[in-house]
């Protein structure tokens, strides 16, 4: 059975996004292949082919991405689509059920049979195949947000990076005619590996020698067509790399470790959608993610679609519902949260202080009568 | 009932062999059962059965560590060193552990004994401050808990170091002052929570020992001679912050969420010395899941009560010097474990009052003084203590039974917050160690519905997944921690299962885990993991070269070389 998750989630790269929307207004669609091949120790796996649709009406966009032949089964996500209509990303990934996990209860008192994808894979599981990749050669404007200065954010899946949006430094070669596309980009690991300690701060160790001074983390391409007027992306290739712990120190081999190719294979000048959120299939099970990004304590909010208008997150906090999602969340003291146990040390404490005043008042009266 | 009112009454003095019997006979029927209690997963693995270097006995290298390591962010050298030579002398047997915290529980109860006879006089309220501190509940958990080692052994030794004090004030001398040092020393060394005790003295020299009556070159020299305990506590309290903060065990919660925390968590203390309910190993922070700030009747009426017993101390100052101050040394006993300054997610703990009770033992023992007028009232008095000692013991009877195992310690702490994630978290291990694995994965559950922010419960379901048999379940749950978390300890595990089990192995993703926690960590363990994965991928020379890596080391374990051996031979690990 396949059922479908959609993750709204209003990253930084989209926040950015929405600010850089002054550049040129671009208004395309496109299909085309992603190949994907893994590599180990440097010899080529297996290549996983997924067919994609792009639209992009700056600053809105829509991909579609879905696996070919039954391979692109990468975890329990086969296909997603992922879209910006101003407010926030949606991320609609389908995959096949887990059938252990517990049934999602919801509203109405009856319950979702199907099993879900929990919110932590589903949020990287689309970056593995190639979402960022894609956004980045298609849209001005998350381009623009992921490379600013003489940094970027990642576009491969690298979940410590991508988290704690740590930045590399970039070497960027512009399209001599079209300054909106970079033709290459170099990410450049300044030599530390990251990761997280217990308590989810962020640490860095230098990699073992000579990997610990600087070494090329990832190469962007991109060739360029000109359709009526306006250059658009035709093909594009992403590779990465690690070092290499099995060849003698001293050597600063670089072993691939993925690579993307994207072939566009047809494009229409002129985008002719007018929605650019994913459409939702019924009973989709929704992770919103969207408070979540905006204060840690809430954690992934997990909800049944009911047919109605999606709403924005400040229409959502003005809602009649709104408290008792606090409530759910534990960022509002509700009754249901009220245990026995507190109750009983109310009790407790009622008791004991009745007694201590009691004592305090007779000896103030005894006080007064001497 | 003659005899009764002439011991009240001062008239007829104890036999102090008589009471001594009476304490050991006592405190062996509350506490000889923990001889048969298990270890508990909470702390004690870090401490003794969990610790390497602890089990591995008197050497070099567990001394340096001793002085030197800090066990759940804490810097206890004396207690290390107790765990490393029970283990040297008696092997790693729970039963010994237990005895030895009970017989420090024993000789507290003596020392606290021969400290109030010489404090407070011998009469019945040294008498009942001792029988007290022996059988109350809330000092259950210092002694059942092996964990709780330093809290018994840091008494043993703060007890010593108040008596050299008394010997010191009646005669001072250098050579009386250093050993008050020393055993002060010894006594941070065992457990850092007794860092007031300098400012403790000194509201002792108030009351009773009033040495602030000698003028002003007396104040002086009273206060000098504090200074270097105070150096010495200052000393440990920063080698403690820095232990805690560096490993994020401080939590950060909001300041008016903090004094809530402080009053609601004193205001529990107070009501636990006459009325103790429901306790148990963990007391969650509810700040942790609620809106960040406690229910405010409950502020309140904490607030009331504290308020209450300070009014009824100060109104008692003509009469009973002793109240206000025990009162005040209580408050500044409590302070460095108040959860002012939050550390881990618990806001109180009963092991916390094993010492500052005894300073509200006094109290309640002066308290039920005040009642005695005439023969009638000392009778009643004598019943009311007696009955209360009898039910607070009838409490410890049943406070310790939870303290079995693991299983029943946290189920008791589940029965008595069904929201505590932690408690949850824990009996899942106890449950999955029981090989109880539905039990452990609906516990984990509850305590991932509670706190989904937290990767330890994924971990632990993981791993009882992996017990039970279920490793494709066990990888969502490896795979749910590692995207929480990034961390070595979550990697690890899962590159091993993704490149050892048949049913889920994925050496592309095995490999890329190693490599990271490699990196990270180029230890034998890792070398040995990234050479199994690579075999997995069908890598066997570089396997085989790495796995001789991680054989050069000084400490690598025999299996390495039969994993080289199968590398050799072509065949990659496979464990089902």
């Amino acid at each position: 059975m396949n059922i479908s998750t959609i993750n709204c989630f209003m990253s930084g790269v989209a926040g950015l996004a929405l600010l850089h929307s002054s550049a040129a207004a671009q208004s395309f669609s496109a299909e085309g292949i992603l190949s994907h091949r893994s590599y180990i120790q440097g010899t080529p796996g297996e290549e996983t082919r997924y067919k994609v649709t792009v639209h992009v009406k700056s600053p809105q966009w829509l991909v579609r991405v879905e696996a070919l032949d039954g391979n692109g089964t990468n975890g329990p996500v086969s296909s997603y689509a992922a879209g910006q209509d101003g407010e926030a990303i949606y991320v609609v990934s389908s995959g096949s059920a887990i059938e252990d996990q517990p049934p999602v209860e919801w509203e109405g008192d009856s319950q979702m049979s199907a099993g879900y994808v929990s919110l932590n894979l589903s949020r990287s599981l689309p970056a593995r195949i190639g979402a960022t990749f894609i956004c980045f050669t298609f849209v001005p404007n998350i381009r623009d947000a992921i490379l600013t200065g003489d940094k970027g954010d990642c576009i491969w899946y690298d979940p410590v990076l991508s988290k704690h949006h740590v930045k590399l430094d970039v070497m960027t070669q512009i399209h001599p005619i079209q300054p909106l596309f970079e033709k290459t980009v170099v990410w450049l690991n300044d030599g530390k590996i990251r990761f997280e300690a217990e308590n989810l701060k962020l640490m860095e160790k230098p990699w073992p020698p000579p990997y610990n001074k600087e070494y090329t983390n990832a190469v962007y391409t991109a060739t360029l067509t000109n359709v009526y007027g306006t250059l658009i992306p035709l093909a594009a290739t992403l590779t990465t790399f690690v070092p290499d712990l099995v060849a003698d120190s001293g050597t600063g081999t670089l072993l691939k470790e993925e690579s993307y190719s994207l072939q566009i294979s047809r494009i229409i000048p002129d985008c002719q959608i007018a929605e650019f959120r994913p459409a939702l299939p019924q009973m989709t099970l929704v992770t919103d993610l969207r408070w979540m990004d905006r204060d840690p304590r809430f954690h992934p909010a997990r909800v049944v679609t009911n047919g109605g208008p999606w709403k924005v997150v400040s229409m959502a906090e003005l809602a009649d519902e709104y408290d008792a999602f606090l409530g759910q969340h534990h960022l509002r003291f509700s009754e249901a949260l009220q245990t026995g146990h507190l109750n009983r040390v109310c009790r407790q404490i009622v008791v004991v202080t009745i007694v201590m005043l009691c004592i305090l008042m007779g000896i103030v009266a005894k006080r007064r009568l001497s | 009932m003659r005899i009764i009112n002439e011991f009240l009454a001062g008239k007829i003095k104890p036999d102090t062999v008589l009471l001594v019997e009476l304490f050991v006979v006592l405190s062996m029927v509350l506490y000889w059962p923990v001889v048969s209690f298990q270890y508990i997963y909470y702390d004690d693995p870090g401490w003794i059965f969990g610790n390497p270097i602890v089990m591995g006995g008197l050497s070099w290298k567990s001394l340096h560590w001793a002085m030197t390591g800090l066990v759940n962010d804490t810097w206890c050298p004396l207690t290390n060193l107790s765990f490393i030579l029970e283990c040297q002398f008696f092997g790693v047997r729970p039963a010994v552990s237990h005895l030895v915290s009970f017989l420090l529980h024993l000789a507290n109860v003596l020392l606290l004994f021969r400290f109030m006879l010489l404090l407070i006089g011998k009469n019945w309220r040294a008498v009942l401050v001792t029988l007290l501190f022996a059988i109350h509940p809330m000092n259950v958990q210092a002694v059942a808990s092996v964990a709780e080692r330093k809290g018994v052994l840091s008494t043993l030794f703060l007890l010593l170091m108040l008596l050299s004090y008394l010997k010191y004030v009646k005669a001072p001398s250098r050579k009386g002052y250093w050993r008050v040092f020393i055993w002060y020393a010894l006594s941070l060394a065992a457990k850092p929570s007794v860092l007031t005790v300098p400012l403790a003295l000194l509201l002792l020299d108030v009351w009773p020992l009033a040495r602030f009556a000698g003028g002003r070159k007396a104040f002086k020299r009273v206060l000098l001679e504090k200074v270097p305990l105070l150096m010495l506590a200052l000393a440990n309290g920063v080698v403690e912050y820095l232990g805690q903060r560096n490993s994020g065990g401080i939590a950060s919660f909001s300041f008016a969420a903090n004094v809530q925390t402080t009053v609601i968590g004193l205001a529990r203390y107070v009501a636990n010395l006459v009325y103790p309910i429901d306790l148990n190993i963990c007391y969650f922070h509810p700040v942790n899941y609620y809106t960040g700030s406690w229910p405010e009747f409950l502020v309140f009426i904490s607030a009331c009560l504290l308020v209450a017993i300070s009014l009824i101390s100060w109104l008692m100052w003509r009469r009973e010097k002793g109240f206000v101050v025990c009162w005040v040394i209580f408050l500044v006993l409590m302070a460095p474990v108040i959860q002012f300054i939050p550390a881990g997610h618990i806001y109180m703990a009963d092991r916390y009052v094993y010492v500052p009770y005894i300073w509200l033992f006094i109290m309640v023992a002066s308290g039920l003084g005040l009642f005695i007028r005439g023969p009638a009232s000392r009778v009643s008095v004598t019943l009311a203590a007696v009955v209360g000692v009898a039910l607070l013991m009838c409490v410890s009877v049943r406070q310790l039974a939870t303290w079995k195992n693991t299983v029943t310690v946290f189920s008791r702490a589940v029965a008595v917050d069904p929201n505590n994630p932690l408690a949850h978290m824990n009996l899942a291990v106890g449950c999955s160690l029981d090989k109880d694995y539905k039990q452990a994965i609906e516990n984990v559950t509850a305590a991932r519905e509670l706190d989904p922010h937290g990767f330890m419960e994924d971990k632990i379901a993981a791993e009882s997944c992996l017990r039970a048999g279920e490793p494709v379940r066990a990888v969502r749950y490896y795979q749910s921690a590692c995207d929480i978390c990034q961390s070595p300890d979550n990697l690890t595990p899962l590159a091993w299962l993704l490149s050892t089990n048949p049913k889920v192995r994925n050496p592309e993703e095995a490999l890329r885990l190693a490599r990271q926690a490699l990196a990270i960590e180029p230890s034998a363990a890792n070398l040995d993991l990234f050479a199994t994965t690579l075999a997995a991928c069908g890598k066997f020379e570089q396997a085989v070269q790495i796995e001789n890596r991680a054989l050069s080391g000084e400490d690598s374990p025999p299996i390495y070389r039969e994993h080289l051996l199968m590398f050799q031979s072509r065949k990659m690990i496979t464990v089902e």
